[in-house]
C-alpha cells in the first residue's frame, strides 16, 4: 500500500477530491482528534461499515493526507496534513483577497452615495 | 482547521452588505468604470454575455476571463485564469460567481470562487500564494 512514512504524494490532484466527501471529512476529523486510528475504530463511531471506512482511508492515503503502518492484522493510520496545509493556505490567501476586494467595493459604494 | 474542512474544500465564499438597491449593486459589479474603482486598475474588456471575454489589469498583473452566466441584476459568473505569468502547471482557472440578493437593509453580494486545482497547487505550492498576492492585491490597501 502506498502512503507509508515519508512517501511522496503520488496523486496530488486527489487532495480536494478526497476531501469533497462528507464521510471522508469526518474520518479526517477523527484522525485529527485521535492521532492514529484503524478502520475498525472509526467504523465503531460512524454509521458506516468497516469496509467503507477502509476505502475512505485508502483514498486519503492516495491523496497523501494519511500514512499507514501495519499493526498485526490491522492497518493503523495517521494524518499527514502537509498537502492539506498547502491547500488551506492557498484557500486562505484567496479568501483574504476577496475580503480586501469586497471591503473596497463597500467603500466605493459608500463614497458614491 | 476542523471548521475549514467541514465546508466544501475547493470553494471560497465571501459576502458583503451594500446599503443600496440591487440595481445599484449590480452596476457596481458590472460597469467597467465602477469596477475600476474597486476591483481592477483597468477593465480592458468586459463582454457581459455567456462566452464573452473579459480582461482585468492591475499594476502588477493581468487576468483574462470568460463569462459563463449572466442573469441581469441577479447573477454573474466568469472563469478566470491565473494570470499571464502563471506557469502551465498552474492548471485551469477558477470560477467566480457574484450573486446579488435583496435584503432588508440593502443588497447582499455573495462571491463564490471555486474549482481550485489541488494538483496545480502541489506541483507549484510556493508559487500560487505569490500569484494571489500579486494579481488583484493592494487596491484596498493602496
Amino acid at each position: 500500500m502506498r502512503g507509508g512514512a515519508g512517501a511522496r504524494v503520488t496523486d496530488p490532484g486527489a487532495v480536494f477530491a478526497a476531501l469533497s466527501d462528507p464521510t471522508r471529512r469526518q474520518v479526517v476529523e477523527r484522525l485529527a482528534q485521535e492521532g492514529t486510528i484503524t478502520a475498525t475504530e472509526v467504523a465503531g463511531d460512524l454509521p458506516v461499515t468497516r469496509q467503507a471506512v477502509a476505502k475512505h482511508l485508502t483514498a486519503l492515503a492516495e491523496a497523501g493526507l494519511v500514512s499507514s503502518t501495519r499493526e498485526g492484522r490491522e492497518t493503523r493510520y495517521r494524518l499527514t496534513p502537509e498537502p492539506l496545509g498547502d491547500a488551506m493556505s492557498w484557500m486562505a490567501a484567496v479568501g483574504g483577497r476577496w475580503d480586501e476586494r469586497l471591503a473596497a467595493l463597500r467603500d466605493h459604494v459608500a463614497r458614491r452615495r | 482547521m476542523s471548521e475549514a474542512i467541514t465546508t466544501r474544500p475547493d470553494t471560497v465564499q465571501r459576502e458583503v452588505l451594500l446599503p443600496v438597491q440591487p440595481e445599484e449593486a449590480w452596476e457596481a459589479i458590472t460597469d467597467p468604470d465602477e469596477l475600476e474603482a474597486w476591483f481592477a486598475e483597468e477593465v480592458e474588456e468586459l463582454d457581459l454575455r455567456p462566452g464573452g471575454r473579459a480582461a482585468f489589469r492591475w499594476d502588477d498583473g493581468r487576468r483574462e476571463a470568460v463569462v459563463e452566466e449572466v442573469e441581469p441584476g441577479r447573477r454573474l459568473s466568469f472563469r478566470w485564469d491565473h494570470g499571464e505569468e502563471a506557469p502551465e502547471e498552474a492548471g485551469p482557472g477558477t470560477l467566480v460567481e457574484f450573486l446579488v440578493e435583496p435584503v432588508t437593509d440593502g443588497t447582499l453580494i455573495v462571491v463564490t470562487e471555486s474549482g481550485f486545482d489541488a494538483a496545480a497547487l502541489l506541483r507549484a505550492p510556493a508559487w500560487l500564494p505569490r500569484l494571489e498576492a500579486r494579481c488583484g492585491a493592494g487596491l484596498a490597501l493602496a
